[in-house]
């Protein structure tokens, strides 16, 4: 990395550009190679190390954001970062690389330069389709339960993907269709899960086989806890860890306490951090990892799941290849979820453990955020040249 | 330093904001015919004043029904107290024993007020968790099958307003009704007032119009269908649109529409038109029926209005009105369906047609004329209020 270190860096902020979303933080290599990148994305972690802190990079989107700049500082780029949500931002250079992963590139692609690749890191799967995704959960909550849940997911579509040259994505061939209106190649990339670990020797398979762990952040009907709670709540001699920011969502933990806090077979843990002991312990108790998500740009979970030794449970929309080792849900009933629940369950301990094996040898040969580094590095000395 | 242009830019914007608070700001308040008075009830509307007397017409069905709604109250006896439902900073203090209002306002103004208070809902337009994802699924279906990205109009923020109901009063047909199903609370129906006055289509020359198609719609114009029945059009050169809209407050829509909005020679856009307007009454003349696939709504005004003017209905459930033989409910609102429907409609004999347009005008009068819907309004209301 001995480009790299560019922190006399400036951060200017024009007179009409207040507030931290109209700021350009420039970052200088150390060794140039005369070219310039524009990085629009979250500001946060460069933020911090201006004031002397060390970059919070356990989001996933901070980390993306500060690693990219920091691969093409590697590669001799001058590199500007904005933030994803900067309206005002106009290029005064000759950017060579513009990577964008929501609303810049479509504002200011006119004013790029024809040697210029324009790339965007699409984290989710087409906004629209996300939004449809988790307004159809929420109608189909309502219908089952008779609960109105508002929608944690909703958000306005970009043109992102419709300016660029190139679109990156970490989910699989489910997620690069919903893209597949714009006509504009996208590259597959290795889902930079923020988590790895040995594999658990010590743990005792047989003993873990019936339970399973709901691992997953904000969104919880979208991302199919309800069906999850539902399932487990008939299943009593199967157990269910719940590691999600329930307290974030009062209005859903309202309509399923009983399920999370009154049901003898579901721990609710909460929100945890998996960089923590804590998480480590829970997930080597389980055997697998659950997530019936409506809609995911490759979701890390059941990824740092795998890591974690488990057998993945997933939708088709998490965008997620879990291969034999795993299980990909039939659809979005909480039926196919006690089927898939049950089935792993119930298979021979030797299987079931080989499963597992095998679930976090893929997740270690195809995801880690090393593998998404030299990714990117190729993508990008293929694309400028 | 600003430019001048950028400066009258600021003014305009700031004269128009100006505007619009106060508006938003506006209370009307109408005493009682009967001295004591019953009591005081709110009204949060969308509109105010609502001019409760009727001296001008109502510009809308929405507007017509809540000058109803006052009207009523106020033959009971009650002074009306009427406050924009967009203004936030009301704070109810006087002894309101009846509150009605929209859903926008509601949740907030609910619990500030006396206990023994009324408290009906006035609902106009499908659930909302309903109607936020038919209006989404059209959008992805459109982005999928023709590419273009656009935002969803009509997209509404979920309050908890039917928690703080003490019943509510719809506006729809059954199926409207149908999506409030999770509701713990008494749903009462009303039906839509038909605007306008037409004369039977009893003389219609429909050999003339056969080929000829309505499309009346608002805002949403991706939620009300308008870009299925374009397509649908495109490819049927032999039948001719009118597209009655604000194809212009949309201008992504008109983007990726432009070649069927702008230049096929069967389709003309000519905005919104007033369906108590002349220019109306010509343009329901040179149509056979009007086609209006929506993927939700309360009870689409458009429709009705369309039938008391003689048009035959091509139309989706999810229009929340009840067309009986008088139109047709399309099965779904795909394209190919769409234009099934229409060819086939145009295709019918004149006098299977002319039947059609005299039955959709006849249901338009029987449930949906102003007197009927007003002695609808009384006797809810009176129930309700005789209940209390």
């Amino acid at each position: 990395m001995a480009a790299r270190g560019a922190w006399n860096a400036v951060s200017r902020a024009r007179a009409d550009e207040s507030g931290p979303h109209g700021r350009v933080i420039a970052l200088r290599s150390r060794q140039p190679i005369g070219a310039q990148a524009l990085v629009c994305f979250r500001l946060e972690p460069f933020l911090q190390v201006q004031q002397g802190r060390a970059p919070d990079v356990g989001h996933p989107t901070f980390w993306l954001s500060y690693q990219t700049a920091m691969s093409l500082l590697d590669l001799g780029y001058d590199v500007d970062v904005i933030s994803q949500h900067n309206q005002t931002f106009w290029p005064r250079k000759d950017y060579r690389i513009v990577l964008d992963v929501r609303f810049v590139l479509q504002r200011i692609s006119r004013a790029l330069g024809p040697r210029c690749a324009k790339l965007v890191y699409l984290d989710t799967a087409h906004l629209l389709f996300q939004s449809a995704a988790e307004a159809g959960r929420l109608l189909s909550l309502q219908r089952r339960r008779g609960i109105s849940l508002p929608a944690e997911r909703f958000l306005t579509p970009t043109l992102a993907l419709e300016h660029a040259d190139l679109g990156l994505t970490a989910g699989n061939e489910f997620t690069v269709g919903t893209y597949r209106h714009a006509g504009k190649p996208i590259r597959r990339m290795p889902i930079p899960a923020a988590f790895t670990a040995p594999w658990p020797d010590h743990r005792a398979f047989a003993a873990c086989q019936r339970r399973v762990l709901f691992l997953a952040s904000r969104g919880l009907v979208h991302k199919g806890l309800d069906l999850v709670l539902e399932a487990f709540a008939s299943m009593p001699d199967v157990q269910l860890v719940v590691c999600a920011p329930i307290e974030a969502e009062p209005a859903f933990a309202r309509a399923y306490h009983r399920e999370l806090f009154e049901t003898p077979n579901v721990t609710t843990p909460g929100w945890v951090d998996i960089r923590t002991d804590r998480f480590l312990e829970i997930a080597h108790g389980c055997a697998a990892v659950i997530l019936p998500s409506c809609s995911e740009g490759g979701a890390a979970s059941p990824v740092e799941g795998m890591h974690a030794g488990l057998i993945p449970i997933v939708s088709r929309e998490t965008g997620v290849d879990v291969g034999d080792f795993g299980i990909t849900l039939k659809g979005e009933a909480v039926d196919d979820v006690r089927a898939a629940v049950t089935a792993i369950a119930e298979l021979p301990a030797p299987e079931a453990e080989q499963r597992a094996r095998a679930a976090w040898e893929h997740a270690r040969a195809h995801h880690t955020r090393p593998l998404f580094v030299e990714a990117f590095l190729r993508t990008v000395r293929e694309v400028a040249g | 330093m600003m430019r001048p242009l950028d400066l009258l830019r600021c003014l305009a914007r700031g004269a128009a904001e100006g505007l619009a608070a106060a508006r938003r700001r506006r209370t009307e308040t109408i005493p009682a015919r009967r001295t004591p008075p019953v009591g005081v009830a709110l009204l949060s509307t969308p509109t105010v004043p609502i001019d409760a007397a009727g001296k001008a017409e109502a510009p809308t069905a929405s507007h017509w029904a809540w000058r109803q709604i006052a009207g009523v109250l106020l033959e009971h006896g009650y002074a009306v107290e009427v406050v924009s439902a967009q203004n936030r900073a009301f704070t109810p203090r006087r002894p309101y024993t009846v509150f009605v209002g929209a859903v926008d306002d509601f949740a907030r103004l609910a619990p500030l007020l006396p206990g023994g208070c009324r408290r009906l809902l006035y609902l106009d337009d499908a659930d909302v968790v309903f109607r936020n994802y038919a209006e989404l699924e059209r959008l992805v279906r459109l982005k999928d099958r023709r590419g273009p990205v656009l935002v969803a109009r009509r997209h509404a923020r979920l309050t908890p307003a039917l928690e703080h109901a003490t019943a509510a009063i719809v506006r729809g047909n059954e199926w409207t009704l149908s999506t409030y199903g999770h509701a713990r609370i008494p749903l009462h129906r009303v039906p839509t007032v038909c605007l306008g006055e037409h004369p039977s289509p009893a003389t219609k020359n429909v050999e003339a119009c056969r080929r000829r198609f309505l499309w009346p719609g608002g805002y949403g114009l991706v939620r009300k269908g308008l870009d299925r029945v374009l397509e649908a059009f495109a490819t049927s050169p032999e039948l001719g649109l009118t597209v009655c809209g604000p194809v212009g407050a949309e201008p992504d829509f008109a983007a990726a529409y432009a070649a069927e909005l702008g230049s096929a020679p069967n389709i003309e856009a000519v905005g919104s038109v007033d369906v108590r307007s002349r220019r109306y009454a010509e343009i329901a003349r040179r149509c056979v029926a009007l086609v209006l696939p929506s993927a939700a709504e309360g009870q689409a005004d458009e429709v009705v209005a369309g039938m008391g003017a003689g048009l035959i209905p091509i139309v989706s459930r999810e229009s929340g009105v009840d067309v009986d033989d008088g139109g047709v409910i399309l099965d779904d609102c795909s394209v190919a369906t769409v234009q099934e429907a229409v060819r086939e409609l145009s295709s019918r004999p004149a006098e299977h047609l002319l039947e059609m347009a005299m039955t959709a005008w006849t249901l338009a009068r029987a449930r949906h004329a102003p007197a009927v819907v007003r002695a609808r309004y009384r006797d809810l209301l009176a129930g309700i209020l005789g209940a209390a």
